[in-house]
């Protein structure tokens, strides 16, 4: 029986090329611009050094502190007490990393170079280079004694050691950011913005800060430092929620004035991108996809729809005739849903390849970052196959149901007195 | 011929109800996206009030301490508001500067600084950006007065004012009758007031090329007022503004802060960086551009060629099915021209049919400022922009949807088309 549907898919195809090439081609570029939306998210989200692991990273990025007139510290990111006395201890992740949320620009430049700029510099601790897989080029990175100690030590990234050193074999030389003397301990290969968490040029020690290491705001709830932990598994997440959450509750406890609250932090970096915890909301890149797809999705639907219904009605007679030799209005609309989707299919394969090429094309202004380092891997996923199909299937169900269920109801006598 | 071509419409509305509602929903998204683009364009268009040619933008930093050339503040016997202006000094000294400014919250594509109301007489402003600067500001930014003119102020002890002309407006009816005038800021209850001369009136400015006209007003920077606004906020936020000579840039930017060396440098207070106005420009504008208007664009011709597929498709479906009506028609003596135009018209009267629902809709969407009435207001001439070029659009798609199968529909033989019937 499919084998016959294939057939009649095939004939209708040839019999109409001009209709069957626009409705493949409609197919085609909702896929398309449906998959990109899919891969600006897989590449978002996908798992690439310095964030190999980065499905099992958990993010606390702000933080409230208010009093019981409900003033304070809103929204903003983390102190540094309640880090050091509250999430530091904790016991439930592997590893646990405190780093500026922000990188900040400091002059640079090295004794013997005429080079002098502005670099981007990330001030972390020492968990830092356990949590985020650096690869590491020459040197080491900085120690957790050397952090507690507030020594001006440094790593910096290939780019810059290139830049001031031209080569990158620069560990025990130094540097100076902002007139200070910093020793280079360690070259990295230098790392995109897009892994805005742990991007900079050059990485330092936060203790150097006065103002972070000062304790923060509202009782050192309120500061300038973000949390990402690394769970041993994906399954430790509630774990290590509720042991956050925990801790805060304690932390609480002794505090004189304001309150801290996290909200339903520690968040996995996919929730972080649809979730807006401080308000606990939908987060408007969210919303804005959902509407996006939504126009992708229908529009063409409504194209589909308007030509199948005209061609339902040319086949009138050949379901009449189907009908009076006894044929259900359900085998005749399960008849055009099967031979449409092959259709619908042909066109999804297409546009999967479309928006490859589109993607491609078009990244830099996609990923909001032009130095994003693609790969296949980050692309080529099973999931996007699935979100394929299911597209397919949800356009097909869409564009053909109601036309065919419509015609399949019509009488017999009237279908087989159609006029084409 | 228009009149009968409705009537046939109307008898054939049950085939049409469907092409009609995928007609008024591609209208509607075709206004939407002609408003957003001719919001974009027009504001892009507009003239932005100064002139970031050749200028450049330095910050400043303080040294830690723990720094080289750390000066003990005990030893230090000047202010750091004059630490500064021995900076700008120097800097006025390199042969490729023209002329430099000291300002606070007022670089253009800058965000920050405060907002107050102003009031005059019985007039009071909604809250207006105020910009604190030194008066070659406007000589660096060639910022003019309505007419042209380079702007002139002297600074003196008095609290002098630049506004912008349509603040000057607000206020005064007429921007001229504002200088000399006195204005108050909207101040504390209890506090008194203190008036505040209008020296000048400037051009209106933006903030960035997206954002419309934004009112200001400019507070003259003099040391003794800058002294007391250091002794509550932070030195380092102020920032020197520079323009060069024209033809030198290349060569400045690359070598500026190394050829300057430790002249950049007074006590504890440094120029930490210098930036081009026109990166400034790219990371606000540019960055708009890359990440609103382009991806709006793709969307746009995504729509419009999914648009077209789908008119053209059912167009063309329709004109084939009608072919026995066309045989009757030519064999009744019609010629190839007036069933072509006839189809032509056809299609044209079925968009003319939804024009004014999806319209409506537009407008109460702007009405309901659903849409974008901030960047630039509903106005009658907006909407008509928006309508006209959507229907354009619409046209262009119909017009070539119907063309092909209409041309193939007239010339056909008569008596095919008969046997048909």
């Amino acid at each position: 029986m499919y084998k016959q549907y294939f057939k009649q898919a095939i004939a209708t195809i040839r019999e109409n090329p001009l209709v069957s090439f626009l409705t493949i081609l409609g197919t085609a570029l909702a896929v398309a611009m449906m998959m990109v939306l899919v891969l600006v998210y897989q590449v978002k989200t996908a798992s690439f050094a310095p964030v190999s692991e980065r499905h099992r990273m958990l993010y606390v990025s702000a933080i409230e502190g208010l009093n019981d007139k409900n003033a304070g510290f809103r929204g903003g990111a983390l102190g540094y007490r309640i880090i050091n006395e509250c999430f530091y201890p904790m016991t439930t992740p592997e590893s646990i990393t405190a780093v500026g949320a922000h990188v900040r620009q400091k002059q640079t430049s090295a004794p013997g170079s005429k080079t002098v700029r502005e670099c981007d510099v990330r001030e972390t601790d020492a968990a830092f280079w356990k949590v985020f897989d650096f690869r590491f080029l020459n040197g080491v990175p900085y120690t957790p004694e050397m952090v507690t100690s507030a020594i001006p030590v440094a790593v910096v990234s290939e780019r810059v050691a290139r830049e001031f050193f031209g080569t990158t074999q620069v560990a025990g030389l130094s540097i100076q950011l902002d007139f200070v003397d910093y020793r280079i301990q360690g070259v990295v290969a230098s790392v995109s913005e897009a892994v805005s968490e742990a991007y900079g040029e050059i990485w330092i020690p936060y203790t150097l800060n006065r103002d972070i290491m000062s304790g923060g705001m509202v009782e050192g709830i309120g500061g300038q430092l973000q949390l990402c932990m690394l769970a041993k598994s994906t399954a430790d997440f509630d774990a290590i929620r509720q042991e956050a959450q925990n801790r805060v509750a304690t932390f609480n406890t002794g505090q004189k004035e304001f309150l801290a609250n996290i909200w339903k932090q520690p968040l996995s970096s996919t929730q972080q991108m649809f979730y807006y915890a401080p308000e606990d909301r939908m987060h408007g890149n969210f919303s804005g996809m959902l509407s996006l797809a939504a126009l992708f999705l229908f529009l063409p639907v409504f194209n589909l729809l308007a030509m199948m219904f005209s061609q339902m009605q040319k086949r009138n007679p050949e379901f009449g005739l189907r009908k009076a030799f006894g044929a259900t209005t359900k085998d005749i609309v399960g008849q055009i849903l099967a031979e449409n989707f092959i259709i619908t299919l042909l066109g999804s394969i297409i546009g999967l390849f479309l928006s490859f090429l589109f993607f491609y094309i078009t990244k830099d202004s996609l990923l909001q970052r032009p130095d994003v380092n693609l790969q296949l891997s980050m692309i080529f996923k099973p999931a996007l196959f699935a979100a394929a199909l299911l597209t397919c299937l949800v356009i097909n169900l869409l564009s053909t149901t109601f036309p065919a269920w419509r015609t399949s109801r019509a009488e017999v006598v009237d279908s087989l007195n159609t006029n084409i | 011929m228009i009149k009968q071509l409705f009537k046939q419409i109307w008898v054939e509305r049950k085939q049409n109800a469907w092409l009609l509602i995928e007609l008024a929903v591609v209208f509607f998204f075709l206004l939407l996206m002609t408003d957003f683009l001719w919001v974009k364009l027009k504001n892009y268009m507009e003239p932005k009030g100064f002139n970031i040619e050749n200028t450049y933008m330095m910050k400043l930093k303080m040294l830690e301490p723990i720094a080289q050339h750390y000066v003990n503040p005990e030893e230090i016997t000047q202010t750091s508001v004059e630490d500064l202006f021995t900076i700008v000094e120097r800097i006025k000294l390199h042969p490729d500067v023209e002329v430099a400014s000291v300002s606070l919250f007022s670089e253009p594509y800058s965000m920050g600084g405060f907002w107050i109301g102003l009031r005059a007489d019985s007039i009071q402003t909604p809250s207006v950006r105020n910009r604190m600067v030194t008066p070659s500001y406007f000589d660096v930014f060639q910022i003019r007065t309505p007419d042209g003119k380079p702007i002139q102020v002297q600074e003196t002890g008095y609290s002098q004012l630049v506004l912008t002309e349509d603040i000057g407006e607000l206020l005064f009816g007429e921007a001229d009758r504002a200088i000399g005038q006195e204005v108050f800021f909207e101040g504390f209850e209890g506090e008194i007031p203190q008036p505040n001369k209008i020296a000048q009136v400037c051009n209106l400015l933006k903030r960035q090329d997206f954002y419309p006209y934004e009112g200001a007003y400019f507070e003259m920077l003099s040391t003794s007022k800058y002294e007391e606004w250091v002794k509550n906020n932070d030195i380092t936020w102020t920032n020197i503004c520079l323009r060069i000579r024209p033809g030198s840039a290349r060569h400045f930017e690359e070598h500026f802060i190394s050829e300057m060396g430790d002249r950049l440098r007074e006590n504890n207070l440094y120029v930490a960086s210098i930036v081009s106005s026109d990166k400034l420009r790219d990371d606000v504008v540019g960055k708009m551009i890359r990440e609103d208007v382009l991806p709006m664009t793709y969307v746009m011709i995504f729509v419009l060629i999914t648009v077209f597929m789908g008119v053209f498709g059912a167009f063309w479906l329709r004109t084939r099915q009608r072919r026995a009506e066309i045989g009757i028609r030519m064999a009744m003596g019609a010629n190839n021209t007036v069933v072509w135009r006839s189809i032509l018209v056809e299609s044209l009267c079925l968009v003319s049919l939804i024009i004014i629902p999806a319209f409506l809709v537009y407008l109460n969407m702007l009405n309901a400022d659903i849409l974008d009435t901030w960047r630039l207001p509903f106005t009658a001439g907006r909407t008509l922009i928006a309508l006209g070029s959507a229907l354009l659009i619409m046209c262009v798609i119909v017009i070539s949807g119907t063309f092909w199968p209409a041309n193939r529909a007239a010339s056909i033989q008569p008596i095919d088309a008969l046997r048909d019937e």
